[in-house]
């Protein structure tokens, strides 16, 4: 009970700070602080299958990077509603993730890993060869922002950085919401049942096959929303995106942060973000500090983040 | 060991910078050759001893991050090193020409890689099949509490055995340095490439590892005749096709 | 020294200091660089009272300093502290400072260095990005900030056609401008008719041979296909793309690589003799630029033929002057066409603050001095082109040799002058 107060409370503690982020935080850090919101709720979709499912995908930026495509190619063929680009993301990745969950969930552990991680290598060289549509190794470069139907009555668009932060705040908290409902409910326990012993449940007569389909369209939907707001904020698609190195980046902000928790992904996800974007543009060998950190969290903190709240 | 180590291709790479630097000190490959996996070894021997001993219970994700971690390290300590400038060295001059049969030309050091690979290969089926040292590593990805009650001292052989893994990646990197552009991102390639192979063939197999080379190598080329802009693209299509079909690799267990 | 000095400076920073300091810190380690420049003592100059006594101005200088084009990253950055060492990092009565952030590989690497140095630092101006993808995905921030800016290597073409700023400018080059000239002297200095293109698929080689194809086949000359393209960047063997040139019924091939790239497909190619059988190796100046000749060495495709804004052995005054001062400089590092590129971007902004003393708030009017900004570079005369705000430059026919003295290099046999982007 008492965890779970201190979570509660460190939730409200964090959305209080993000919240108020735009009213006292330098331009550039409302800049970082939304991309690491973005990726907090890419984070959360892995921690989704990772952590209550237990399934480690080493592909899951392929829905972060098709949700972006989907949503740049949208919005540069004059869609500017925010909702349906909001959607096509999720959608596609969605679409993208039925029959890439279908063939690797045959597979377990590092098999269900590598062939993860070779179905987002295809996709990212679909992404750079299939020029007519992805423009190449350029990318969808200009991706407009969407308009905010009655904001500009309010005097703000989303092209100003306040706003657009809140927004990308406002889908992370109902993401959150989203998932904590989720993994809560009877489907949420019968997941983790599967993840424990998955000849048990199915001896039940759960069909588990469908239940772990079903989580990883679920993943790969939210990453692919986080996908379209990436492509707004940033206002590009491009390959990296698809990247194997995406992949291992955000299973090293879940496990940094400490997976079946989805708190702890958020903060691993600011950590890495922050220490990849921010850190970067300050110090000089940022690879250096990245790598000695990620080595020590390891070694000291083996249950991420969450673990030193919880033991605090 | 059922160890993921993505420091792995690290290794190939200090491999690789470590026969540049023998080759330009002394202007012997062959030197470079013998060195190189020693120095590989030692550092993979004392990785273990230091960080991975630890994270054996821990499973994969742990092991994931700390060698992401490594890897992040190297390729930093790498390039303040030896900066960011692509290097290479010359394929010893015994070996610096190209030779025709069959109506085709190869060049001489790309068949010397190609020996080398055959002579480890068959060394290491060898020791896997025949050796005390093999039967031991079986047992021990077998079931290792098991073989720790036969009192097989598995600590010490798995120390061995991630020495020898490292020494191994470093040979490979010196191979390599003749025949690719040495460079400080040159680990990741490598790293995926070896993955494949490795995963396509089946976990704890050699002779999976050995196949699965055979048939990634074979299906790159001819990836790259027919189709050169997806040539790597083909590779992981190859990989899924045979995972979908067989989950656990070809000679993996199930 | 100045290096030195800088990396004291960032460590400083990202331990903490606050901005003030920083700042001060700043002042005083370009001071001392400029006098290490001028070749004084710290003891004798530095009581200078003749210093600059405007506003400090900041140069944001995004480049890479980790991944791929570190290396380019690196060479650039030389040859900018290079050029604003030699000024006293000073002009138009200001104090110059350079304020690097890291581009990586990465566009959104990129956008957040170039956000990071406009918005944290407040930069007055921006220079910088080796990648084509990065320029170009930057350019609507910039752009939008009004921020000047100097490309000072990306070479997409758009950046001086369609995507075109007021306020960016470039030192460097357009992809079109070095391989345009190669299709008429291949095809009529050279009456070689018969010719197969050999690229690295990406933004940079496809409009490379698209500029070289232009002119080539205008004058006569046929591509014979099929076409080698590589994957970018190839990790792999390069065996069958080597093997892919079609030996038996070519002239010879026109070649973009650069980099890694060129390095693995050169020494591969060396092996197997293919090039030895072909009349003709021709292409862009960086399949064999000095970077790639120096990791090479006796791979070397001896008698390439290149066209380059730049070569090492080009023999004028401000080459060889520029030459020796950058190897003593920077330990004996041998310049390249990258070094020149960010020399001459230096060279652009002080020449620039002393035409409008100083004075840049009204940004049109350094954009404008920006235009006007000519004078003679290592690599010759250098101006901007009003339609394109690219550079317009003299791009050299060089040939591959091995000189006794500077090994494996570029000797310049032919040129073209005043070679302009056509981007109106």
């Amino acid at each position: 009970m008492t965890v779970g107060r201190g979570r509660t409370l460190l939730l409200l503690a964090l959305l209080v700070a993000l919240a108020s982020l735009p009213l006292w935080a330098p331009r550039f850090w409302i800049y970082i602080g939304t991309q690491a919101l973005i990726f907090a709720i890419f984070a959360m979709s892995l921690d989704l299958l990772l952590g209550y499912a237990g399934l480690a995908s080493f592909g899951h930026a392929a829905f972060y990077g098709v949700g972006a495509y989907a949503c740049g190619l949208l919005a540069l063929r004059h869609v500017d509603a925010l909702i349906p680009l909001l959607l096509i993301g999720a959608l596609a990745s969605a679409a993208v993730a039925v029959p890439i969950g279908a063939l690797s969930l045959r597979a377990t552990g590092i098999y269900f890993l590598m062939l993860t991680l070779a179905f987002a290598q295809i996709l990212w060289g679909l992404a750079v060869n299939w020029t007519s549509l992805t423009r190449g190794t350029d990318g969808l470069i200009g991706v407009p922002r969407p308009a905010l139907p009655g904001a500009g009555a309010l005097g703000f668009t989303l092209n100003e950085r306040g706003p657009f932060f809140i927004l990308c705040l406002a889908v992370a908290v109902l993401v959150f919401l989203l998932l904590e409902a989720l993994t809560r409910s009877p489907f949420g326990r019968t997941l983790e049942g599967i993840r424990e012993n998955e000849r048990r449940m199915r001896a039940l007569g759960f069909p588990t096959f469908r239940y772990r389909l079903a989580v990883f369209v679920v993943g790969g939907a939210i990453a692919g929303l986080a996908g379209s707001l990436a492509a707004m904020s940033n206002g590009f698609a491009t390959p990296d995106l698809l990247y194997w190195t995406v992949s291992g980046l955000v299973l090293v902000a879940v496990v940094v942060g400490g997976s079946r928790s989805l708190v702890g992904p958020v903060l691993g996800a600011f950590l890495v973000l922050i220490a990849q974007l921010g850190l970067s543009t300050f110090v000089d060998r940022w690879e250096l500090v990245l790598g000695a950190l990620f080595i020590a969290f390891v070694l000291f903190l083996p249950r991420g983040l969450v673990g030193l709240v919880r033991r605090a | 060991m059922d160890v993921l180590n993505l420091a792995h291709g690290s290794f190939y790479m200090i491999g690789a910078y470590t026969a540049y630097s023998v080759v330009l000190a002394t202007h012997s490959f062959w030197l470079a050759l013998l060195i190189a996996p020693l120095l590989l070894a030692l550092v993979g021997g004392l990785l273990e001893l230091v960080f991975f001993r630890r994270l054996y219970r821990h499973g994969h994700l742990a092991q994931v991050l700390l060698t992401f971690g490594f890897t992040l390290v190297f390729v930093d300590l790498i390039r303040s090193g030896y900066g960011p400038t692509t290097r290479s060295i010359a394929p010893p001059p015994s070996l610096g020409g190209a030779v025709h049969f069959l109506g085709a030309t190869f060049s001489s050091y790309s068949l010397f890689v190609l020996g080398v690979a055959v002579v480890v290969g068959a060394l290491l089926l060898a020791a896997w099949r025949r050796l005390r040292v093999g039967a031991v590593l079986r047992a021990g990805v077998a079931d290792k509490e098991m073989a720790g009650l036969l009192g097989i001292d598995l600590a010490r052989v798995f120390t061995l055995t991630f020495a020898f893994g490292a020494g191994l990646a470093g040979l490979a990197g010196v191979i390599a340095a003749p025949e690719f552009a040495i460079f400080p991102a040159m680990d990741a390639s490598v790293l995926i490439l070896a993955l494949v192979v490795v995963v396509l063939g089946g976990l704890g197999s050699i002779e999976g590892a050995i196949v699965g080379a055979a048939v990634i190598g074979l299906g790159y080329v001819i990836g790259t005749t027919l189709f050169p802009q997806v040539a790597l693209v083909l590779i992981f299509g190859l990989m899924a096709a045979v995972l979908v079909v067989r989950p656990t690799g070809l000679f993996g267990r199930r | 020294m100045a290096d030195q000095l800088e990396r004291y400076l960032k460590s400083k920073l990202s331990d903490g200091v606050d901005r003030r300091d920083f700042l001060k810190l700043g002042l005083t380690a370009t001071g001392m660089a400029a006098v290490a420049a001028c070749g004084g003592n710290p003891t004798s100059g530095s009581s200078g009272s003749s210093g600059p006594t405007g506003p400090e101005f900041k140069v944001g200088a995004v480049l890479p300093e980790s991944g791929v084009y570190a290396e380019l990253g690196k060479s650039i950055t030389n040859g900018m502290q290079m050029y604003f060492d030699s000024v006293a990092n000073q002009a138009g009565n200001r104090k110059i400072t350079m304020v690097s952030a890291d581009e990586q590989t990465a566009l959104a690497s990129a956008v957040a260095a170039t956000k990071k140095v406009v918005e944290q630092d407040s930069v007055d101006m921006v220079a910088g990005y080796v990648s084509s993808p990065n320029a170009a995905g930057n350019r609507d921030y910039l752009d939008g900030q009004k921020m000047p800016t100097l490309i000072a290597n990306a070479g997409v073409n758009s950046l001086s056609r369609a995507a075109k700023s007021p306020f960016i400018y470039r030192t460097s080059f357009s992809n079109w401008q070095p391989s345009h000239p190669m299709g008429t002297y291949v095809a009529e200095k050279l009456g070689k008719k018969k010719i197969q293109l050999v690229y690295a698929k990406y933004g940079a080689g496809l409009e490379s041979v698209a500029a070289f194809k232009e002119t080539f086949t205008a004058a006569g000359g046929t591509i014979v296909g099929p076409d080698v393209a590589t994957p970018f960047p190839n990790n792999g063997d390069q065996t069958p793309f080597v093997q892919a040139i079609n030996t038996g019924e070519i002239d010879g091939i026109y070649c973009f690589m650069s980099g890694t790239d060129a390095v693995s497909f050169l020494k591969k190619a060396a092996e197997l003799g293919t090039l030895k059988k072909v009349d003709l190796v021709s292409g862009s100046g960086f399949f064999v630029e000095q970077d790639v000749l120096a990791a090479i060495t006796d791979a070397a495709p001896l008698g390439a033929l290149t066209g380059l804004h730049w070569a090492l052995t080009l023999d004028t005054k401000e080459n060889q002057d520029f030459v020796s001062k950058y190897s003593k400089k920077f330990a004996g590092r041998q310049a390249d066409v990258f070094a020149v590129q960010g020399f001459d971007t230096a060279r652009v902004i002080v020449d620039a603050l002393n035409a409008v003393k100083g004075k840049t708030d009204d940004k049109l009017n350094f954009m404008k001095a920006i235009s006007h900004v000519a004078f003679q570079s290592p690599r010759g005369d250098f101006k901007f082109d009003p339609n394109t705000n690219n550079v317009v430059q003299t791009i050299y026919i060089r040939k591959v040799v091995h000189n006794s003295k500077l090994g494996w290099t570029n000797q310049v046999i032919d040129h073209y002058p005043g070679v302009a982007d056509p981007g109106k």
